[in-house]
């Protein structure tokens, strides 16, 4: 129903930004809704639209599935870039403009502040699936147990937050908490899922919080919150248009120009209720009964999860069922601490209500999930070879703590490398204080353990970037390790190195100083731990330029930097040396150093000195025919496959920084024939794709332009490197945070 | 109105032991595949660090796949969405395919899991399951990409830590 002047100019724009996109321009055409004209091949919505818009058939996310490139009109304004929830097992990647994601953010500013929650109360995301969104924002993931509740609670202590999450997951949080005094919470929102009576009563019980239930579907630009005064949930009808196809809730995005969604069914139920909320604020209001799929059978017949209804039992904090074949009922509880002598009564009586004639069996959950895993321990040097030898994932699977003095050390690397507290910024206060600890301890007698303690730092050093106290760390690391030095007479490489890597972080006054110190060697042994500090000061480096605006020529069309850095690194790990960090420094901060710092390239390889000598003149900007004849160089100088592989990865490189065109599918070609070459440690149906990512990208548009729609939006997938916070969030969420329905019925579940 | 056969009022106290997904969920780090779609993400076979790899599956289903006591029996179970188990054989007719947690059958039999309360070893049909390759551990989620629906796959985000153990490998070697 269109009924808004407003809404119906939005629909318009967007269809005809939607009908050039080949997914939509077919079934567009089919029913009428638009011309195209054979002569110039221009496409117009026909005249009668707004009656054939009615005709259009809805698509759902199977469809866009098949080939979600055939849906993207405009690879131009690229700022969002989002997964859909693949509760259906049927996820794909969506992406929206810089328009659409302002109003998005605008919204929810709006929504929030019915409920008086201003921009700057901090949002705690709980035992979800569900990433920070601002810089204030974090979120706490993994299993409820001792760790999750005491960062939980250290959070709120600091200052009075809103949490938000699955009501299933945050009633799971709940369960943890009850009869404990827990700091001020500004208020609840639950997302994701249906929001049931006795969640929204445990939830209001224990949190001491109003719930706000929050409705949301990010590719279809679908978005709403109960208001305050009702508690009836009120759409954003100003960025979608909501239908009821049937039975389906069908929605169409009227501000994502760059992937428009057109009467898609993402497979929720929904009640839409066109008559003003009592509150006074205009639009739509609806009732979410579910998803397509969750439907129960129950005495009314078969509804959906989100018609049932689950209400608060006498002495029951939590509760999950499950409707058997043969009419078994299964009834998972989690009792009240004060329940002494609990009569399953009211629960009997309910069930009977609900689903009538049943064999229902009670299954008590109890707390075992609070109990903390039995760690391995071992001795400090079995640690230090773990982590500087074998592998840092390795040691985080095995969950290995030494014990004794390197203990917190440990302790500080594990938070470093596996938060269950995810931030946008910084480091949470849980860590830092551990980090404080270890500055403000004495010197150990031991010298291994005091050498890795001040590498430790060091390697904090780039979490630290931008925070006031990170010179502070590394000189106090530095002294560290120059009184262990000055003690066992030793110098270590791998230690030097350490030294150095910070200076791709610290401010630009220290890097001289750090750099006048070190050790010139022109070759280097990387250790693990060397490697693992490398590829975090990359990223750290990375996020300071973008946030001082500081990007340098090479940032700007070598884009996303990072993976460029990433492909260096595993190339010339087996032949690293300091010149190479040198080199580093200067392609992300545009910092030169003085050739006294820093050996030339080893000059038994023609092919390193040519390469560096290439990556100097596209940095310094030096002529083109200075590049050209470097680039020639290059190419005589590759021998080996892995070379000449290498070599065309420069060759594209090259052709960014001069900002000339790259032929789509010759490159694809390249890539298909080179990167594999390029992928030590991969299986052999695999090849490493981060060092091409700067090329995958320049190929969108012209691949889009020449109508390769899927080939543009596969590469626009294959455009984003890897990421530490992503990794460190989904290494802990898998699995344990996903949305869950507390109701199902087996007998009813689609295969 | 129907009511509830008489059965016993005292509580029955079946007392679930939900082992701590913990140590499994944080040493996941293989770099398998996700979330279907020829054409954008595959299934890989990751290298790993250990003697006996395990072949991984995982529902192809939008919902949770239902588990069966035997081939055509009743349903006793549930694999949550994007939930990997293992595949212990194949019925004859090559329908049915008996499954298992990374547990074995301990799990879901005597105990549960937290993210899978309803999950039990047994019976599902052979076609709700997709091969997700050989791991030492449970494959967690990474994107790899078929450009041009050639041989190779492009991996293009790697578990970070992964990715660090990879490269440290290459100086090792």
């Amino acid at each position: 129903m269109i009924n808004s002047e407003n809404v119906y100019s939005k629909l318009q724009n967007i269809l005809e930004v939607a009908s050039h996109a080949q997914g939509n321009y077919e079934r567009f055409l089919s029913c009428g809704l638009v011309t195209a004209s054979n002569q110039n091949r221009t496409i117009h919505l026909s005249d009668n639209w707004q009656n054939e818009f009615i005709k259009l058939s809805p698509i759902d996310k199977l469809i866009v599935r098949q080939n979600p490139g055939l849906f993207l009109s405009n690879v131009s304004d690229i700022v969002y870039r989002g997964s859909t929830s693949g509760s259906r097992q049927q996820s794909f990647i969506y992406f929206a403009g810089e328009y659409w994601n302002e109003v998005r953010i605008q919204t929810r500013q709006k929504f929030l502040l019915w409920w008086g929650i201003r921009d700057d109360a901090p949002i705690i995301n709980l035992g979800s699936r569900l990433l920070p969104l601002r810089s204030i924002d974090t979120a706490i993931i993994g299993l409820p147990d001792a760790n999750f509740i005491y960062l939980l609670l250290r959070q709120l202590a600091e200052q009075p937050s809103v949490i938000r999450g699955y009501p299933s997951r945050l009633c799971e949080v709940a369960n943890h908490l009850q009869e404990k005094k827990i700091p001020p919470i500004i208020a609840v929102i639950c997302t994701g899922e249906c929001l049931f009576e006795y969640q929204q009563s445990l939830l209001e019980d224990v949190f001491s919080a109003p719930v706000i239930n929050e409705y949301g579907c990010q590719e279809t630009g679908i978005s709403g919150l109960t208001c305050p005064e009702v508690g009836k949930l009120h759409l954003d009808t100003e960025r979608c248009l909501y239908e009821i196809i049937d039975g389906k809730l069908t929605t169409t995005d009227l501000l994502n120009f760059t992937m428009p969604l057109v009467r898609y069914q993402c497979g929720d139920i929904l009640e839409l209720d066109y008559d003003p909320c009592p509150c006074g604020r205009p639009g739509l209001t609806a009732r979410v009964l579910g998803r397509v799929e969750d439907r129960v059978r129950t005495t009314k017949g078969i509804q959906y999860a989100g018609e049932v209804s689950l209400p608060s039992i006498e002495g029951i904090l939590n509760y999950r069922i499950l409707c058997q074949p043969q009419n078994q009922l299964d009834i998972f509880i989690k009792t009240k601490k004060t329940s002494n002598n609990l009569s399953l009564d009211p629960l009997f009586n309910w069930a009977n209500t609900t689903f009538g004639n049943v064999k229902a069996r009670i299954l008590l959950e109890d707390e075992i999930e609070t109990q903390e895993t039995a760690e391995i321990s071992c001795d400090a040097e079995t640690w230090i070879h773990q982590i500087t030898q074998k592998g840092l994932g390795q040691w985080l699977k095995k969950l290995i703590l030494p014990e004794g003095s390197v203990r917190p050390i440990a302790q500080l690397l594990k938070a470093l490398l596996n938060p269950a507290l995810i931030t946008n910024r910084g480091l949470p206060q849980s860590t830092l204080d551990l980090l404080q600890e270890l500055l403000d301890s004495p010197m150990s007698e031991n010298s291994q353990v005091e050498q890795i303690k001040g590498r430790i730092l060091l390697f904090s050093c780039s979490f630290l970037a931008n925070h006031a106290i990170v010179e502070d760390v590394y000189y106090n690391a530095a002294e560290r390790l120059q009184k262990v030095e000055g003690r066992t007479g030793e110098n270590s490489i791998s230690l030097a190195f350490d030294l150095l890597i910070p200076s791709l972080v610290l401010p630009t006054k220290h890097i001289s100083s750090i750099w006048s110190q070190s050790i010139h060697d022109a070759q280097y042994q990387l250790d693990v731990l060397n490697v693992h500090h490398l590829l975090y000061a990359f990223e750290a480096v990375v996020h300071l330029s973008i946030e001082s605006e500081s990007r340098t020529l090479a940032a700007q069309r070598l884009k996303p930097i990072l993976s460029v850095l990433i492909g260096d690194l595993s190339y010339f790990v087996p032949r690293f040396g300091v010149w190479l960090l040198a080199h580093w420094i200067e392609i992300s901060r545009g910092v030169t150093l003085p050739l006294s710092y820093t050996p030339d390239a080893p000059t038994h390889s023609d092919f390193l000195m040519n390469w560096l000598t290439l990556r100097q003149c596209l940095i310094r900007e030096e002529g083109t025919q200075d590049i050209y004849s470097k680039l020639l160089a290059l190419q005589d100088s590759a021998i080996s496959p892995e070379e000449k592989a290498r070599f065309q990865l420069e060759r594209g490189y090259t052709l960014l920084m001069m900002q000339q065109t790259l032929d789509p599918h010759e490159w694809l070609d390249i890539i298909e024939d080179n990167a594999g070459l390029l992928s030590h440690g991969l299986p052999e149906n695999l090849a490493d794709g981060v060092p091409w990512i700067p090329i995958l990208r320049a190929l969108v548009k012209p691949l889009h332009r020449n109508r390769d729609y899927d080939l543009a939006y596969r590469c626009l997938v294959a455009s984003s490197p890897p990421s530490s916070r992503i990794s460190a969030f989904e290494r802990l969420a898998l699995q344990v945070n996903d949305k869950q329905s507390v109701i199902a019925d087996l007998t009813l579940s689609q295969k | 109105m129907k009511r509830m056969r008489a059965w016993e009022k005292k509580l029955s106290l079946l007392l679930l032991a939900f082992f701590q997904l913990t140590i499994i969920s944080r040493r996941i780090f293989a770099n398998s595949v996700l979330e279907g779609g020829n054409n954008v993400l595959l299934s890989g076979t990751a290298k790993q660090d250990c003697e006996n790899p395990q072949r991984y599956f995982r529902g192809t289903s939008q919902a949770s796949i239902d588990v069966y006591s035997h081939p055509n029996g009743r349903a006793i179970g549930l694999i949550p969405s994007g939930w990997a188990v293992i595949v212990v054989g194949r019925d004859s007719s090559g329908r049915w395919t008996r499954i298992t947690s990374h547990f074995g059958d301990e799990v879901g039999t005597h105990s549960r899991f937290i993210s899978a309360p309803l999950f039990r070893p047994g019976w599902v049909l052979s076609s709700s399951l997709e091969d997700l390759g050989l791991h030492c551990e449970k494959p967690i989620s990474s994107i790899s990409i078929n450009l041009q629906a050639k041989s190779n796959f492009l991996q293009v985000q790697e578990d970070w830590l992964q990715l660090g153990d990879r490269i440290a490998m290459v100086v090792e070697g």
